[in-house]
């Protein structure tokens, strides 16, 4: 009887097999002919379903008979198609689907015409998928791969804060939706603020840029976030080993949609699970961010842009008894901001745009303990910007654009610290750094020589004017911009241009002669400090006289040497002048001019199954204080970078990153003597200090460095996930880069500061269609 | 075509890249210098030193500091009112000081340094001492009343300072010279011409003492020794040796703290 019942089973699993059929096949864009990732197939009468994989396969079993298959994608039109089979094996499908663009026309147009106008700038442009495949430190982040790119430097491997073709971080502006982001930086740098499924796309302009961005005298960094419809999944996460991202859409309506990001970091709910030690938490950082688009009418557009970012290291929690805690608020620090974009179409390429932000940067904390003496701290520092620009873009013939506009910008500086005994230099760099700290005046952390206490209020306006114009002849293409600026610092008019001349050599070969002039009334005073690990936090401080910088760009593009590649050749010549500098060991400040020249040349060829490219490049960058020319702490002379991505199989991919860097500069210590010395914290002068003897400012070079990083990335479908697993490993052969020499007057030799070492990581990307 | 672009580019680049400069190192000096007259003083005392290379390991120490002095200059301090000889080892075994007894220092006068080295080196400097200063709050004998702080078992009062005068000064410095029972002791900088500062004291070191009479001098400072021991400028003053020749005018008065 058993065996019967057996034999029954066996025959019916036989028979319930056989009785099933393979569908699979692959699903293209109708027009360019190329697979399509993340289509929706669905099969409607059994609520079955997948979704395509990058190469736009498929496979699914199904039940003979006939099934009603349902392809649905974002930016395609749905597609159906019945079939019929009753006999096993399998059915193939060839599946194109049509593009539907038609209600993002807007963006469409936008983009189209900033390609066009500013085609010729010298630019990078950074896409999602180079953020994805770059090897970094746990996971992705956009200022590491801008790091990547030619002539961008760091100070060291940790960081993320970018000195953009010789210049200081504080003179590349970086923008989110129009919103300049001040201390766009978690963690210390570590991580940027940036959650990258929020970001759209991504132009860096490291000199030269067009007029309309005048407010940074070297570069500017122009994140514009996703608009929400583009994506393909309902819910996208990934978890790596330190943070917990999100990413979600939602139609409020029938042209209105919601973009939702998110990002904390975890670490902390683990150290607490692990420890009693860690019960309140040591430290965490989050940030939200939500954009909302809504389309009117078709020729409309209105995007509202939000973000939070925060980090809160509960230092006193950590560091004293609760006993000996009088009061205390944790350090929290950040950036909030809020934008509007209204988009008209007039007709065609014909549009106005109006834009207006507001832009928080913060810093704050208060306590007061009891520990062998009264202690107290008071921080609160708040810089608020907040503009609204607006210009209209014509198009008298097809190939001629003109821009005109106008902006109004104004930026609150409140900025409040006392602190006695509570050293806030201990409380930003606790736990992170890892040698020995530099021993900096706690004043140092915020600026050079600041004040204690130091009150500071101050209201800067700035109201433009400005042109932009673009003609195409057939082999010139001339760009041209003029911007009138009215600042309130000085109340001066300045004129800030820009000219861009290009010429196509031969259809694969182009020259173009880029000038720019460009005023920046708001600076970070900061350059006499030993380098250090983490940047946490900056104070931006207004200038009365702004800094004056001319750019000087020649570039030559060349194209399809070998096939499918691209030379970039671009030499660059910046000049500075009143960049306000802290006087060496002197609480006192000038203004100082600064020089930086440099040639990149860029190489890059992609392939199918393969992309790469190579950079060098050789830069220049110089500071003069009181006639005395000093290199720069970002004057790195050669660096080579090499990128490779390559399609290992169907499922894997393999990236590489190897760089090589000459060492950064740095101020010898030769001698001590005795001298006074003096207590900022206790205004005490003592006699018989041992002081340091310097040599010439940043005379000296750390030694060169070189690093290999590597990632690899899956690609896995399961039913409606999609799973994409990776494992990098930044530092591959543990080449530790100093970054700084730390010079101590009691001690006889400076310690070396490693500024990188090896650090794997793994993570997963999880994508699901609800 | 493709080359000669290429080619075009690098000519510029070079041209530019020709004009590489680096800064000078500044010049280096074997010897540095502490020189801060004051006319509250019954001896100036002038101190030469040897500088240490970064890489010997340094201390504070009395006997250490003894090492670097300099025993065998030849030293001599110009003043309105004549030249004055300086020697080694009168009042202390680290510095040099008068060798007669007609050395005042005046207000508003300019004074000047020469000191010889047997090497060959020579040290010069120049000082300008600041106006009269005169202590106007506290007033001599005024009788402070000690508050006692719980949490940490101390004594303070807070006195406030006023001064008049010291025209050409930079700042002042507050001198309590009484280290053994004051916590807060040496010398203070206060920028402006009143000022409360609290003095605290050791309970323990003063508890069998009732009425504590202390006598604070005020100095009005010079730009050079502002620039030296505030601001930390490594020469102030003075030329071929780091440190400072600067000078301080000041006035005392003797007050009471009582329990």
């Amino acid at each position: 009887m058993i065996k019967l019942i057996l034999l029954l089973i066996i025959l019916c699993s036989n028979l319930a097999i056989s009785q099933r059929f393979t569908l699979k096949g692959t699903v293209v864009d109708k027009s360019t002919k190329l697979p399509i990732e993340n289509v929706n197939i669905e099969v409607v009468n059994i609520g079955k379903g997948t979704i395509s994989d990058r190469d736009g396969y498929f496979e699914l079993k199904l039940p003979f008979g006939e099934h009603k298959i349902k392809f649905t994608h974002l930016n395609y039109n749905p597609h159906e198609e019945t079939i019929h089979r009753d006999t096993a094996g399998a059915v193939i499908l060839k599946i194109e689907l049509e593009p539907r663009y038609i209600e993002f026309k807007p963006v469409e147009v936008q983009s189209k015409m900033k390609k066009v106008e500013y085609e010729n700038f010298s630019k990078f442009e950074i896409n999602y998928d180079f953020i994805k495949a770059s090897p970094t430190i746990v996971e992705e982040d956009i200022l590491r791969t801008v790091a990547m790119l030619p002539g961008v430097v760091t100070l060291n491997d940790f960081t993320t804060q970018i000195y953009v073709w010789g210049s200081n971080f504080d003179q590349t502006g970086v923008f989110l939706d129009g919103m300049p982001i001040y201390n766009p930086y978690h963690f210390g740098g570590i991580f940027s603020m940036f959650n990258q499924y929020i970001i759209g796309s991504a132009t860096l302009y490291p000199g030269g840029q067009p007029v309309v961005y005048d407010d940074y005298s070297s570069g500017i960094l122009d994140i514009e976030s996703k608009t929400p419809g583009y994506e393909t999944y309902d819910l996208k996460t990934e978890i790596s080993m330190a943070n917990l991202k999100l990413y979600t859409e939602v139609n409020l309506s029938k042209a209105g949609k919601l973009a939702i990001g998110m990002r904390r970091i975890y670490l902390d709910l683990i150290l607490r699970l692990l420890s009693d030690e860690f019960k309140r938490s040591p430290y965490y950082f989050y940030d939200i961010f939500a954009r909302y688009s809504l389309l009117s009418s078709g020729k409309d557009m209105f995007s509202l842009t939000g973000f939070v970012s925060k980090d809160v290291f509960d230092y006193f929690g950590v560091n004293w008894d609760p006993a000996e805690i009088l009061f205390s608020k944790m350090p929290a620090w950040g950036n909030a901001g809020l934008s509007l974009r209204w988009m008209h179409i007039l007709k065609d390429e014909n549009f106005f745009e109006l834009r207006s932000y507001v832009s928080n940067s913060f810093f704050k904390t208060k306590a007061e303990l009891i520990d062998l003496g009264w202690k107290f701290l008071d921080v609160n520092n708040d810089l608020i910007d907040w503009g609204i620009n607006g210009f209209v873009q014509l198009s008298p013939f097809e190939n001629l654009k003109l821009k005109v506009g106008g902006s109004f910008k104004n930026v609150d500086f409140n900025y409040f610290w006392k602190s006695d005994g509570i050293d806030l230099w201990d409380i930003l760099t606790a736990e992170i750094t890892v040698e020995e700290r530099v021993d900096a005046r706690s004043e140092e952390v915020f600026f050079d020589n600041a004040p204690n206490p130091f009150d500071f209020k101050r209201r800067i306006s700035k109201t433009s004017l400005y042109f932009d114009g673009f003609l195409k002849l057939k082999k010139f293409q001339i760009n041209t911009g003029v911007k009138l600026i009215h600042s309130s610092s000085n109340n001066q008019i300045k004129l800030s241009t820009n000219l861009n001349l290009t010429y196509n050599l031969s259809p694969k070969v182009d020259v173009s002669l880029i000038y720019g002039r460009y005023y920046q009334y708001i600076q970070m005073i900061k350059d006499k400090v030993s380098a250090t690990l983490t940047a946490p936090f900056s104070v931006f401080l207004p200038l009365e006289t702004p800094i004056r910088a001319n750019h000087f760009v020649v570039k030559t593009g060349v194209k399809d040497i070998f096939g499918r590649d691209k030379l970039d050749v671009s030499f660059y010549l910046k000049t500075f002048d009143g960049i306000k500098s802290s006087v060496d060991d002197m609480r006192l400040y000038t203004y100082s001019s600064g020089i930086s020249y440099g040639l990149n040349l860029y190489f890059n060829q992609e392939f199918k199954w393969f992309n790469w490219y190579v950079s060098y490049s050789f830069g220049r960058a110089f500071k003069e204080v009181d006639d005395y020319w000093y290199p720069a702490n970002y004057d790195q002379r050669h660096s080579v970078k090499i990128f490779v991505n390559v399609r290992l199989t169907r499922k894997w991919d393999l990236s590489l990153f190897w760089v090589y860097g000459s060492g950064l500069p740095y101020t010898p210590i030769y001698a001590k003597y005795l001298g006074y010395g003096y207590g900022l914290n206790t205004s005490q002068v003592y006699p018989f200090t041992w002081n340091l003897i310097s040599g010439g400012r940043n005379s000296r070079y750390l030694p060169d460095y070189h690093r290999l990083d590597v990632k690899f990335e899956g690609n896995y479908v399961w039913g409606r996930f999609q799973f994409k697993p990776f494992v990098q490993i930044f530092n591959v052969y543990n080449n530790v880069r100093v970054f700084r020499y730390e010079f101590l007057s009691y001690s006889s030799a400076p310690s070396k500061s490693p500024g990188s070492f090896i650090i794997p990581s793994i993570g997963v990307e999880i994508n699901l269609n609800l | 075509m493709q080359f000669r672009a290429i080619i075009f580019i690098f000519a510029v680049a070079f041209i530019f890249f020709s004009c590489v400069n680096v800064g000078v190192e500044p010049q280096r000096h074997s010897y540095s210098v502490m020189f801060v007259l004051s006319n509250l003083d019954k001896h100036q005392r002038l101190y030469i030193f040897k500088t240490a290379p970064f890489e010997e390991s340094t201390s504070f120490d009395r006997h250490f500091i003894e090492k670097y002095v300099v025993k065998d200059a030849d030293a001599e301090l110009i003043t309105s009112e004549g030249r004055f000889k300086f020697k080694y080892g009168i009042v202390d075994s680290l510095c040099y000081s008068e060798t007669s007894e007609g050395l005042k220092i005046f207000p508003n006068s300019e004074c000047k340094l020469s000191i010889k080295i047997s090497d060959g080196t020579e040290i010069t400097g120049v000082t300008r001492t600041p106006g009269k200063v005169e202590i106007i709050k506290p007033s001599n004998g005024e009788i402070f009343k000690l508050s006692r702080e719980e949490r940490f078992r101390r004594l303070y009062a807070d006195v406030v300072f006023s001064l008049r005068g010291g025209e050409g000064a930079y700042g002042y410095i507050v001198n309590a010279p009484y280290p053994e029972v004051s916590i807060w002791g040496g010398y203070r900088f206060v920028q402006d011409t009143v000022a409360k500062l609290r003095l605290e004291f050791d309970e323990e070191f003063i508890k069998n003492i009732d009425t504590l009479k202390l006598t604070i001098k005020v100095y009005a400072i010079d730009t050079n020794f502002y620039h030296h021991a505030v601001m930390g400028v490594d020469k102030a003053g003075i030329a071929n040796a780091y440190g400072v020749f600067g000078s301080m005018i000041g006035d005392s008065v003797m007050v009471k703290f009582v329990r």
